[in-house]
């Protein structure tokens, strides 16, 4: 395939935090956690902003896996990709205000024939992302399936 | 933090489209039902990411979401809109597994959690 060099391709972006994404992100998931839709209630137990829902790790990774996706080798392959496997770790809290600056970086890309005999190809990206304060909030595994044609 | 046994989540018919606004992945097999079927599929499917978002909502319900140290899933069948998706976890201590089935019992996910 013509995407052999892909492996190693790295691109970053920052996603600033807002609190307003984090009520729209929530309500698309029908989702009323009150630690992430009610600033009165958050700041009744420490004082901070609102924190983010674990997979809004998806939403402030997005700048700099567009990134990638744009990338002319990788934008081949975008229509047939599917999402197979997806990986968290999460470290600091995530909150509205929070400046996240992410590192995607392709580090897995080989083919695999399924039980029909078709073959896929699978690419593996690994995110890390840091806040403003440089600690570490998340580092993500996306296993991505490009079907074979 | 205990995480109940069961839930249900009904897809809305927009959902694809809902998910595809908020979270900017418009990749086309989320939005354009002629494509997806011309690329093999039933019908537009819903993001990976939503069905693993429904997954942390059904785990987390209104706890504290800095309680989830890791959530990795593997995405084993295609949601597609107006499915019923039934969730069932199994706590043991600090781990949780979580399965995701639709309402014809085709699993749609799987997944593990481990809680602070």
């Amino acid at each position: 395939m013509s995407t052999d060099n892909i492996i190693g391709k790295k691109y970053e972006a920052d996603y600033e935090i807002s609190f307003e994404k984090i009520k729209e992100f929530a309500e698309v998931l029908g989702d009323k956690n009150p630690h992430y839709i009610d600033r009165e209630f958050v700041k009744s137990i420490d004082g901070g902003h609102p924190f983010a829902p674990p997979t809004f790790a998806a939403i402030y990774c997005q700048p700099a896996l567009k990134n990638l996706y744009l990338d002319s080798e990788f934008s081949k392959l975008v229509s047939r990709l599917v999402h197979g496997e997806q990986e968290y770790s999460f470290g600091e809290p995530v909150r509205s205000g929070d400046l996240i600056h992410t590192t995607a970086e392709v580090v897995e890309n080989f083919n695999k024939t399924n039980r029909s005999g078709k073959v896929h190809q699978i690419i593996e990206i690994m995110t890390t992302s840091t806040n403003q304060n440089n600690k570490l909030v998340c580092t993500a595994t996306y296993r991505l399936i490009i079907r074979g044609e | 933090m205990k995480v109940k046994d069961k839930s249900k989540v009904k897809i809305g018919k927009y959902m694809p489209y809902y998910y595809a606004g908020v979270s900017l992945d418009y990749n086309l097999i989320h939005i354009d039902r002629e494509f997806a079927q011309a690329n093999g599929l039933p019908d537009i499917i819903l993001q990976g990411m939503c069905t693993m978002g429904l997954t942390a909502k059904h785990i987390i319900e209104n706890d504290h979401p800095s309680k989830i140290k890791t959530f990795k899933v593997r995405f084993l069948n295609p949601v597609l809109p107006a499915d019923e998706l039934n969730f069932k976890s199994h706590q043991n201590d600090n781990e949780i597994n979580v399965e995701v089935s639709n309402q014809n019992g085709n699993k749609v996910l799987r997944g593990q959690v481990t809680v602070r």
